[in-house]
Parts: C-alpha cells; sequence; structure tokens
C-alpha cells in the first residue's frame, strides 16, 4: 500500500524544499562555488631597445612623402627588426576612436607601418582597436578607409568590442588600479606597435601613445577610468601595456580642442619611439608649438598623465634623458 | 436554459469588459523616443502594427538600439519599436544608418516615414547635475567627446552645456556616460515627428 500524504504536507515539502536550495545557491554564489573569478594575468613588459647612452631615442621625421617619412623615422631610431622578430605576434593600435578622419591616424601611415612590419615578416600581424563608446568601431574602421588598407595588405582587422576575450592583468605598481581588464588579442601580443594621432583631448590635454592604449580595453573599463581618476589610470595602463615602439601620425595636428572639432593645423610630421613617455613629452611640445603657446615644453611636461606615466617608471620625461633626431625627408 | 442569475453575470461581464479595456488603454502611457522619422504620436499608435520588423532591421544593419516597449511603458505602447541609448545609439545621422534608415525602409505601413538627414531630430538628452562626474569631481567630459552635433555639448571650462536645440538625440553621451546611475537621460523633449 502505498503510504499517503496529504496536501498540506506535500506544499509545506516542496516549499521547504525551495527555500533550502534557494539558499544553498545564495550561499554558494557568495562563496563563488560556481566557477570561481580567474586570477588575473601577469604580463610581461619588455625593455625599450631603442637607446643610446642610456638616453631614450625620439625621431621627429618632417616631410610630404608619409611612406618614406615613417620608414626614416624608425630606421632613425634603429629599425624595426629590434623588435619585431620572425617569431613574435605583432599587434598594430592604430587610433580609430571615431568615424571622423580629423580624429583618427590616417589610413597612409597605418598602411606604412603595416608595410614596414610585413617587411620584417613575424609570425602573426593583427591590427586591432575597440573605438570610443557610442561608436561602432566596425564602421569606425569603414568610414576612415582603415578597412581597405587592412584589406589590400591582407592584415586581420580586429574590432575588439565584438570578437575580444577580457583577460584581468596585473598592473606594474599602480596606484589606482592593482588590475586592469584588457582584451586578450592585447595581452597575448609580444609585440604592440602603438599609432597615435597627435590630437588635442577635452580631459586628458592630448591623445597620444599613453592615451591611445585606452583602445585596448573594455567599454565598462573606459568608463571606470573615467570615474576613478583618467590621468592615474592611464599611467597604470601602460605600466603593464606598454607599447613597444610608437609612431605618432603628426601630419595634420587638431589643435585647440579635442578629440573632434578641433583646429587642423598641418604639422607634416612623424615622430617614432620605444618609449610612450618620451615621444608623448616631444609630441605634446611639437602640437603646444603648433598652438603657439609660450613656453611648449613646459606645457607638454605638465600633462597629467604623462607626468603620472614617468613616475611609475615606464618611460622618461626628463630631457636631458631624451635624444631627439631630426631630420627632413621628400 | 440559463438562470436569471448567470444571464446577469453575462450581461455585467459583457459591459465591464470594453471599460476595463477603455481604462486600460487610457491609463499613464511614457513618452518614449521613437525611431527617426515616426508619425505623430496618436496617428503612430494607429499605424503601427507591432511587427516589429524595425527592430529587426535595426539589429541587423543598425546598431541595435530599437526595443519593443513593455508593460511598464504603458498597455497601449506594448510592442511598439523605441530607442534604448543604453543598448546602443541610434546611428541615423552622423553614423553608419545616415542616409539609408533600414528601420524606415522595413517599416510596411508607413509609421515610420522617410526623412531627409538634416531633419532629423527624434528628442534631446536630459542632464541631471547631481550625478554628473565633472560636476561632483571636476574633469571627465566623455559626453562632449562623443557628441557628434557641433555646438550641442559644449564644455564650459570643466563642466559640460548642453543645447537642447541642437541636439539630435542621437543618445551617444548616454551610452558613453561613465556615471552610475547615468547622468544623462534621453527624452522625446523637441522631437520633430514626420508629417
Amino acid at each position: 500500500m502505498s503510504r499517503k500524504i496529504s496536501r498540506r504536507a506535500f506544499i509545506k515539502l516542496v516549499a521547504g524544499a525551495a527555500i533550502t536550495a534557494i539558499g544553498l545557491g545564495a550561499l554558494g554564489y557568495h562563496l563563488g562555488w560556481f566557477g570561481r573569478k580567474e586570477p588575473s594575468l601577469e604580463r610581461e613588459v619588455k625593455p625599450n631597445p631603442y637607446v643610446k647612452n642610456g638616453r631614450s631615442l625620439v625621431s621627429i621625421i618632417k616631410g610630404h612623402d608619409v611612406d618614406k617619412m615613417v620608414r626614416t623615422s624608425v630606421e632613425a631610431i634603429g629599425g624595426i627588426d629590434k623588435i619585431v622578430k620572425p617569431n613574435s605576434k605583432v599587434l598594430i593600435k592604430p587610433n580609430v576612436g571615431f568615424n571622423d578622419i580629423n580624429a583618427v591616424a590616417s589610413p597612409e601611415v597605418v598602411r606604412a607601418v603595416v608595410e614596414l612590419v610585413q617587411d620584417a615578416n613575424p609570425k602573426e600581424i593583427i591590427m586591432a582597436e575597440s573605438g570610443v563608446r557610442g561608436y561602432d568601431t566596425s564602421d569606425n574602421f569603414e568610414a576612415t578607409g582603415i578597412a581597405d588598407v587592412a584589406k589590400e595588405l591582407n592584415v586581420d582587422l580586429i574590432n575588439l568590442d565584438k570578437t575580444g576575450k577580457v583577460v584581468r592583468v596585473k598592473t606594474k605598481g599602480g596606484k589606482t588600479l592593482k588590475e586592469v581588464k584588457a582584451f586578450k588579442q592585447a595581452y597575448d601580443a609580444d609585440v604592440i606597435i602603438c599609432i597615435p594621432k597627435l590630437k588635442r583631448h577635452s580631459e586628458a590635454t592630448v591623445t597620444i601613445s599613453l592615451k591611445n592604449m585606452m583602445g585596448i580595453i573594455p567599454d565598462d573599463q573606459k568608463g571606470r577610468f573615467h570615474e576613478l581618476n583618467l590621468h592615474q589610470c592611464i599611467a597604470d595602463l601602460n605600466s603593464v601595456f606598454r607599447p613597444n615602439l610608437v609612431i605618432v601620425d603628426a601630419i595634420e595636428v587638431m589643435t585647440v580642442s579635442g578629440p573632434r572639432r578641433g583646429k587642423m593645423i598641418p604639422g607634416n610630421a612623424i615622430l617614432a619611439s620605444g618609449d610612450p613617455v618620451a615621444v608623448d613629452v616631444i609630441a605634446a611640445e611639437y602640437l603646444f608649438k603648433l598652438e603657439g603657446h609660450i613656453s611648449p615644453l613646459k606645457a607638454a611636461l605638465n600633462v597629467a598623465h604623462i607626468r603620472l606615466a614617468a613616475e611609475l617608471g615606464v618611460g622618461t620625461n626628463d630631457i636631458s634623458k631624451i635624444e631627439v633626431i631630426e631630420r627632413k625627408v621628400g | 436554459m440559463i438562470s436569471r442569475r448567470d444571464f446577469f453575470k453575462i450581461l455585467l461581464g459583457a459591459l465591464f469588459t470594453p471599460l476595463l479595456g477603455g481604462i486600460l488603454f487610457t491609463l499613464p502611457r511614457k513618452k518614449v523616443v521613437r525611431p527617426p522619422g515616426a508619425v505623430k504620436e496618436d496617428l503612430f499608435l494607429k499605424i503601427c502594427i507591432r511587427c516589429g520588423l524595425c527592430i529587426e532591421a535595426c539589429f541587423k544593419e543598425g546598431r541595435g538600439t530599437l526595443e519593443p516597449c513593455g508593460i511598464l511603458d504603458g498597455i497601449a505602447l506594448i510592442g511598439t519599436p523605441k530607442v534604448n541609448p543604453l543598448r546602443a545609439p541610434c546611428e541615423a545621422l552622423y553614423g553608419k544608418c545616415e542616409g539609408k534608415l533600414p528601420c524606415v525602409k522595413a517599416c510596411p505601413t508607413g509609421a515610420l516615414k522617410w526623412v531627409e538627414p538634416h531633419e532629423i531630430k527624434i528628442g534631446s538628452v536630459e542632464w541631471y547635475p547631481r550625478r554628473c562626474i565633472a560636476v561632483l569631481r571636476g574633469g571627465c567630459l566623455v559626453c562632449a567627446e562623443v557628441c557628434p552635433v557641433p555646438g550641442a555639448i559644449v564644455p564650459k571650462g570643466r563642466i559640460p552645456t548642453f543645447n537642447s536645440n541642437k541636439c539630435i538625440g542621437c543618445g551617444r553621451c548616454v551610452t558613453a556616460c561613465p556615471a552610475h546611475p547615468k547622468a544623462l537621460k534621453l527624452t522625446p523633449k523637441g522631437e520633430r515627428r514626420a508629417s
């Protein structure tokens, strides 16, 4: 004979079981039974190979032939072979934050850099970017002509917002951020080549290589940077994701206001360096000079994120430890 | 044979059902931001058949800002499209949909009508200074940075100022605003409807 159970007892039983399950679930969630957070990763930062007698080399090449200028700029500091080896995975990070051609790295410069890297014949080259929030990175690629360059030269162009997996990486002595969320493609790359556009920025004062590295972090992290303290966060990010080579597009410089609708002044220059802080100082000085600032160097050294990055040892902002190589081509 | 009691029940039911429906449909509705080219609201609610084709087109060809209204927006609005900048901004102007408007092209009934790019204004943005990082701490200005419209958001010193006449309501600033909760909200204030 089957044991009969009253309706009341049955409901009690079910309710009891449900409450226990919910309680256990909540407890388990709190203690992280269902998939613990992955531990944050370490990333090795390679020393800058472009130095001479302990001074960081920065080249500033003026002229009109973009391809020649890019090649000369990298040759002047020691050549691409110093960082790009046959087994390296290269990440090219152009500034393609907007769909406005004035606010992004020009396709000609990107083309010249990609060709230069392709000549060194590394194992893998990818070009990746995560644009400014509110702008579709794929649309930015199309609208600015970067997509055509990638297609012609047969380089993988990655919209990190869509395809990127996010990892957490420990910063090296970061003051505001102990760890930073970044896309896996950037973490995997041995060599990061940064192609910033020389322009003004409303909060960061200038956007050069250090600020451009914000394009390898996901959107929520970008928002957090602004919420916490943008300048310190940029420095913290660069302590671990330090570009190995920076090639600054200063062909058309956005001055006075930015990062959009600034006053465009032809700069006709390309800057290159292995030291992101040093090149940012020199490039910012160049920008302020174009603006007609009274003491451009002082203004450049005063930019908070450049100073803070130097304090973290990302590079040097000591002008006596920077050697500027100026040349003219074409 | 139907009893007297049942007869009265049916009669009362028949009287109350349309009354209830009427009440539900006149319940307060939220003013939602409609896709570009929407006709006037009363007409829109009559013409729109809630097919969701514009929402689908927005996901496929646009950025995916459109979503169907839910019960919280008002019973009469359920299923009609609205712009939600928390999903993505509207790219109808200064973006990938400029001159294309996939949502308008997908509309089978004419609830969304073709509009010329310079006539698009789907709303404007409202600012809550108490939540704004620029007001609380200084700096930020992400909204001014991402705004595609010249003169709509202008930084005055370290604080943004908003010009709702120039704002087209694309919602880029709302998407990008890093404050929690967001210091900006997209409203249909000042919208320009198709006629």
